[in-house]
């Protein structure tokens, strides 16, 4: 089994790699934590953090998922930091650097911590509605291949955890990863348990050395730790003459389950998760316009495809050029949902059918405006799909 | 072997730098072309012009932003003629205002303030006139534009252009009169470099150097360097540049805080939020300002 989860470890690992460095894709907005982060700010304005999107959603839906089904084995399998931390303690280990053992009860007190970093990072994100500390974020410097907004406390960061993964086990996993805090309720109801036969156990304690996360595992009768990761180390590490270690379903149905489950829902989960957003993902821009009360007409859809709405920004630019006031103004617009990104994003448009057609709303996001308020002219960034930005002007302004 | 199998496709391969440098050569060639009638007040011509360059080129975004606001310009200009309702008037000629300010279309500015003035005769539309009259070296008539006004009507703006413009007209001791009976406690930035620049003109180097570096204070970080060439190259402040001290108000920091907008990455954090493109804040303010 350490193989194989040896091996789905380094699919994803190699997975990120490829994504950030040959593809050059936005990894952020695959980061399950990014969901947490968007969370606030989607509920409360319908729109995401800018360099997020609502696949952060999906994938923080999955690893939730995955917490109720199998604890916190998003750690051990799929997290690239998570691997990384594990492989250099392997490392440190096969170079000769002794793991230093923290204490029981200081352990205690230091898993205390991500519940700290959780709460200051989600103050800071959720009421100033920025990703507040992404510039000393280790990992964004690495998705981000050194983003325009990185600082050098980042690479502190991200040599702090090198360095402290070499001698302690996965201390940043352990103690300060944010997203191991969200997981925390969900893994302690997860459905499946690592459980120990005690009559066939001698108390060896090899399952307790070699969990990466400290669970006292040879003293309990089932471990139910929100720490736990299922990496199935202690399953490995139990003499297989005695067999007392065993995984499945919570008592009291106690079934023995192969540990290559937990691998495949793993895959599974992630997998259903991204195809998901792939094929129906919901939009990550969304604004109602005040007029929505006063419809009165049939509500219709405009789908259009626009080039620039790369961002939140991009996307509350464009409900400006919607909302102006000139002879292009749409008084039936709706709302506006959009799935920002690189290209072509998608943008619905529902309007009073009654009152605007999808040409008007075509001509609205792509003339320039003069803003009054400003007393400046604003040429749209936009160019929209079916509208000839260099034919004749339309009805609204013809024949003048 | 490739030549003989595909000779189409190589020689397109071949000669497609050479295409895309002569449409891009073309294009800039329309483009000064739609500058040079626009100069003129061909705006229909220069509309043409730009639309070609766009076609030659649609990748420039200068030609293209250029070409989406004449587009906009050439049926507002025509609306205006026909438009009978003052307030949209006023609104329209606002639009066509901006335009040509920004594109050094002063005779057009003119025209357009002259109308502005004929119609209200009020002391913000005469001081927007005389504003013109002086950067076109037209001081004569923009003594005459504000001297058409009551003195309940005069503002500090229009007594301090009056000021400029007897001084461009060489009545230096009217102008220092005019400028020592100014209070410049309340003024904004523009009122201040105005005044700053009547003191430099009648020599009250200390005074001007003062509202100048108030001016400067009260300027949004991100305009600062630009206006600061700007007063560099102004000839009303040419006395000014010759002080030792002006190097000093040279060095003046904004007081205003304003983020560095970087495209929507910190909004949250930008004091100008609420004033910003798109906010619901700006749409408020525009909806008063109706």
């Amino acid at each position: 089994m350490k193989t194989t989860r040896r091996l789905i470890q380094l699919a994803f690992l190699t997975l990120t790699v490829v994504g950030v460095f040959v593809v050059r894709g936005n990894a952020e907005r695959w980061c399950p934590f990014g969901g947490v982060e968007a969370l606030y700010g989607y509920v409360t304005e319908g729109n995401v953090l800018c360099a997020l999107a609502v696949t952060n959603f999906f994938m923080l839906g999955a690893v939730l998922v995955l917490a109720l089904l199998v604890r916190r084995a998003f750690c051990a399998y799929a997290c690239p930091i998570g691997t990384i931390s594990e492989w250099l303690g392997v490392a440190g280990r096969r170079v000769g650097l002794r793991t230093r053992l923290v204490p029981a009860r200081a352990d205690a007190y230091l898993r205390k911590g991500k519940y700290v970093v959780l709460a200051i990072i989600l103050y800071f994100t959720w009421t100033l509605g920025e990703l507040e500390f992404r510039a000393a974020d280790p990992c964004y410097a690495l998705i981000s291949r050194h983003g325009e907004d990185i600082t050098l406390w980042a690479y502190v960061v991200a040599g702090l955890i090198v360095v402290g993964a070499l001698v302690v086990t996965m201390p940043f996993c352990r103690w300060l990863c944010p997203l191991g805090a969200v997981l925390a309720p969900f893994s302690r109801l997860g459905f499946t348990r690592i459980r120990r036969d005690a009559e066939a156990c001698s108390g060896c304690a090899r399952c307790t050395s070699v969990c990466p996360t400290a669970i006292p595992v040879h003293m309990l009768d089932e471990v139910r730790a929100a720490r736990c990761m299922t990496c199935f180390n202690c399953l490995a590490a139990c003499p297989p003459k005695r067999g007392a270690l065993s995984w499945g379903p919570a008592r009291p149905r106690g079934a023995k389950w192969p540990p290559w489950i937990a691998a495949m829902a793993v895959l599974v989960v992630l997998s259903a998760a991204v195809t998901w957003a792939y094929v129906a993902p919901f939009p990550s821009f969304t604004r109602v316009s005040p007029a929505r009360a006063a419809a009165a007409g049939e509500p219709a859809v405009a789908r259009l495809r626009v080039d620039g709405v790369t961002c939140r920004g991009r996307a509350t630019l464009l409900a400006y050029f919607l909302e102006r006031d000139d002879e292009f103004a749409v008084d039936g617009f709706l709302k506006i949902e959009a799935w920002p990104g690189p290209g072509r994003a998608a943008v619905d448009i529902t309007y009073d059918a009654a009152l605007a057609d999808a040409d008007a709303i075509r001509a609205a996001l792509s003339e320039a405006y003069f803003d009054r308020a400003t007393e400046t002219w604003r040429v749209s960034p936009f160019a929209v799909e079916g509208y000839d930005a260099l034919g004749g002007l339309g009805p609204a302004v013809e024949g003048l | 072997m490739l030549l003989r199998l595909f000779p189409g496709l190589v020689l397109m391969l071949a000669l497609a730098p050479a295409v895309r440098a002569d449409d891009a050569a073309k294009a800039a060639d329309e483009y000064a072309r739609g500058q040079a009638l626009l100069k003129a007040s061909d705006f229909n011509g220069a509309l043409a012009a730009y639309t070609a360059a766009v076609k030659a080129d649609p990748a420039n975004e200068t030609y293209r932003h250029e070409h989406a606001l004449l587009r906009r310009v050439v049926p507002l200009r025509a609306k205006l003629l026909k438009q009978r309702d003052a307030e949209k008037w006023q609104a329209l000629a606002a639009a066509l205002r901006s335009y040509y300010a920004d594109h050094g279309l002063l005779e057009e500015v003119l025209r357009l303030d002259e109308e502005a003035y004929a119609r209200s005769g009020d002391a913000d539309t005469a001081a927007m006139l005389a504003d013109t009259q002086i950067r076109m070296g037209r001081d004569a008539a923009a003594v005459e534009t504000l001297g058409g006004l009551k003195a309940d009507e005069q503002t500090a703006q229009t007594r301090t252009q009056m000021g400029i413009a007897l001084a461009h007209a060489g009545r230096t001791d009217e102008a220092r009169a005019i400028a020592s009976g100014l209070a410049d406690d309340k003024a904004g930035p523009g009122l201040l470099y105005d005044m700053a620049r009547l003191n430099s003109l009648v020599a009250d180097n200390a005074k001007a150097l003062a509202q100048l570096t108030r001016c400067f204070e009260l300027t949004r970080p991100s305009r600062l360097a630009a206006f600061k060439e700007y007063t560099k190259a102004d000839k009303d402040m040419s006395g000014l540049v010759a002080q030792a001290d002006f190097a000093n108000v040279l060095a003046t920091e904004s007081k205003l805080k304003e983020s560095d907008c970087s495209g929507g990455t910190s909004c949250a954090k930008c004091p100008s939020r609420d004033k910003c493109a798109g906010s619901s804040g700006a749409k408020t303010a525009a909806k008063d300002t109706k």
